[in-house]
This record gives C-alpha cells, structure tokens and sequence, in this order.
C-alpha cells in the first residue's frame, strides 16, 4: 500500500491506564477494558487502509463491500470507548449549575434527579451497548439513546454527550453479570462533569 | 407510559403509515404541543421537486417527500412520548422499547433532509480548488476514482444509504454504508454525502434492478454546493 496517495495518519491508543483503578472499578477490569479499546484501533486502522486501496485500486468485490460494512462496528468501538475513557475521573469535576447542558437536563427533565433516573433505565436497558445521553446540533436538544452493539440504533446527526459502555466486559469481573445497575451507579461519582459539559458545548 | 402516550405514539405511526400508502401530504407542524412542552417540533422542510428534477419523476419524488414528513411526524411523537414518560418517573421495557425505536425515526429523517437538501436540477459542479475535492484525491487518487467507490457503496446488498463521511477528529474521509437508517453507523462522523438506496427512492422509474441506473441518474443532481459546505 506504499503507493497509495497520502495515506492518512493512523489512529492510536489512548494515552490513558489508570494503574489504581478507580474508585468502584477495579484496576483489573479497567486494564482488560482498554487492551479491548486497543483491538478497535487496530482493527479499525486495518479495515480502513485495506478498504481504500482496494478503492483506490478499483477492486469492487463482494469481499470489499462486506468488509466496508464492518466500518460501523469498529469505528465506533473505537470512539465510543474513547468518550467513555475520557469521561471517568478519580477527580472529576461536579455538575455546574450555570452550564448550559445543566440548564437543557433541568429544562427537559425538571431535576438532575429525574434525568438521571431516566438515563439509569436507558443504561440498563435489554443488550450489550452503549447508554447516551445525546444532543441534537440543530437546536441543542438532548434525547436518551441505547445504541446496540456499538453501531446499532444510532439517531443519525445526534452527537454523543456522555456516552456509559453496558457491554458485560465493562462491569462482568467486579459485579457479576447481573450487576449492571450497580455498575451503572458505581460510575455515576466518576463522571467528570468538565468533560461531558464541553462535548455538550455552549 | 400510560395509555395516553402510548396511543399517541402509535396514532403517530399509523398517519405516517396511511399517509405513505396514500400518497397524500402532510403538514408536520400539525403536531398537537403538550402544555410547558420543552421540545420544539421537527418541521418537514419543504423541498419543492413540483416538476421532478432530470432523471427522477415527479410522481417518485412526491411519494418520497411524504415519506420523509412520515418520519418527521413520528419523531415528534416519539420524542415527546418518551420524555413524558422519563418526567413521570417511568422505567422499564414500554418506555425502554419505545426509546429503542428512535434511532430509525430520528435518522430516517434526518438523512432524508441531506439527501433531499444535496439535490438540485441545475447542481452546481465540484469546485475543483475546494478542500474537499483536494482531500478526495489526496484519499482516492482522483474523483473519478472516489466515484466509482462511492457508486459500489452505493450498490451494497441489502437497504440502507451511501455516505461519504468525514471523521471531524482527524479530517479523514470514508464511503461508509448506512442499514436501514440507524444501523452499521461509523458513530461520531459527519456526513457530507447522502444517496437514499432503500426501493422506494428508485424502483417506481428504475425498476426492481435499477439500482445502479438510478445511481447514474442522481450522480448529476448533486449539488457539490451543499456537500462542500459540509465539509
């Protein structure tokens, strides 16, 4: 593939380990869960380059066209992780009140309290995904979405606020299978309010 | 949910359904405003393809634009529905499954609005000197040859659109193929490019097989305007 044009920077791997853990997730659990995020980055740089210079090369075969379609499922495995790695803190930042995210939950929803409870039973709903709270570009409206597998059931032109992985490798090894509503309560104090306030914007 | 909001949600889909079936319009700002309803309703935007445009039939694209407003409406409803749901305290599997729906509704209309929003009768031509059009060939090699990757997107088995996507995190650009709406989605990536390949946006002037004919037919309705400013 050396003479292809330009080929684009490769994608790399979070910069993140948390060798303590973090408080309610064990340094076991998270360890596993990134060497997982790593096997999306390098399949997704893999697919990427393989397709474009079949592209590139004109070869239009039934393999390339299935191949292309693994795109969703990787590429999104990728990022999504990358949100939800970048959202949890030891530290992180509180809710702020004059936020304007903080404005659009109490608008929608009456309380921080109701919204969370709504987004808690989208965490937890039947499936291996993704809870989300997401925000429309176009007027800055949030909606709740469960996107299955990573791909699956995406509001097309939303964009990810907070993203929380309910695939079982994100909670199995330190509260069972059935723990996932633990789990999901477990990562609430770990939310770094900066972070998703700024995917929200302003 | 209780019973009211459940109804509505259903109603909502029963019009859209009927409306598709009769090929009647629709006025999505019809949508009844709950009292202190924080959300704003979706608008269909109105596309006007009143005389077709070349290659695509005026008849095909009436019965597609009240598709769309199908989707438009039902998104309204099920937005609503939900978050009343939500704001009542409600949990469990009738607000979960109805929640789960909205990733059809949402994106069925949304990229209805691209694919509609990139098409014109006298489609201003690529601007060659635009960045896109340099991160093409840089991609590809050449347009032509983006095109024709494009176009084997485009005749993917199975329903769903074509997209040229862009990752804004790194600039890079993907064909990517979209199931249905909602599904197989590279999450996060802007798109630039939209070409609807469900039967419904071909087979009335292109028959069954026409996909690929229907293809050609579109290539020259894009309007490169719109997608460069995406860009």
């Amino acid at each position: 593939m050396g003479n292809l044009p330009g080929a684009p920077m490769a994608y790399t791997y979070l910069d993140l380990t948390f060798p303590e853990g973090l408080p309610g997730l064990s340094k076991e659990l998270l360890a596993d869960h990134l060497a997982l995020h790593r096997g999306y980055v390098d399949r997704t740089n893999k697919l990427l380059e393989v397709v474009r210079a079949a592209e590139t090369e004109g070869r239009f075969s039934l393999e390339l066209k299935e191949y292309r379609r693994r795109l969703g499922f990787e590429f999104s495995g990728m990022r999504l992780h990358e949100s939800y790695f970048r959202m949890l803190s030891a530290t992180p930042g509180a809710p702020d009140p004059t936020h304007p995210l903080q404005k659009r939950i109490a608008t929608q929803w009456g309380s921080f309290e109701a919204w969370w409870k709504a987004f808690a039973d989208t965490c937890t709903m039947p499936g291996i995904g993704w809870g989300t709270l997401l925000k429309d570009p176009t007027n800055g409206e949030l909606a709740h979405a469960f996107l299955e597998d990573h791909q699956n059931g995406v509001p097309v032109g939303m964009e990810v606020v907070l993203a929380l992985d309910v695939w079982e490798h994100a909670y199995a090894t330190d509260f069972r299978p059935t723990g996932r509503g633990k789990y999901v309560e477990a990562v609430r104090p770990l939310i770094d309010w900066r972070f998703v306030e700024a995917a929200y914007g302003r | 949910m209780d019973r009211r909001t459940m109804m509505g949600t259903l109603a909502a889909g029963m019009v859209g359904a009927g409306l598709s079936a009769k090929g009647l319009g629709s006025d999505a700002t019809a949508v009844p405003k709950a009292a202190g309803d924080p959300l704003a309703d979706y608008v269909a935007r109105p596309f006007d393809f009143a005389t077709g445009l070349p290659g695509l039939s005026k008849e095909l694209l009436a019965e597609h634009l009240t598709l769309y407003k199908g989707y438009v409406t039902r998104t309204n409803a099920l937005l609503k529905d939900v978050l009343g749901a939500e704001k009542e305290g409600k949990a469990g599997a009738m607000v979960q499954e109805l929640r789960r729906r909205l990733g059809f509704e949402f994106s069925g209309m949304r990229v209805h609005e691209w694919y509609f929003e990139g098409l014109a009768a006298k489609a201003p031509a690529a601007a060659l000197t635009h960045p896109l059009h340099k991160a093409i060939d840089a991609t590809w090699g050449s347009h032509d040859a983006w095109w024709s990757a494009f176009k084997a997107t485009c005749t993917m088995p199975g329903i769903g659109w074509a997209a040229l996507v862009k990752d804004p995190v790194t600039g890079r650009l993907m064909n990517a193929w979209f199931q249905d709406h909602e599904n197989a989605i590279p999450v996060g990536v802007q798109p630039l490019l939209v070409v609807d390949v469900w039967e419904h946006a071909y087979v009335r002037d292109f028959g069954a097989t026409g996909r690929g004919k229907y293809v050609d037919a579109v290539k020259p309705l894009l309007d490169w305007s719109v997608v460069e400013k995406r860009f």
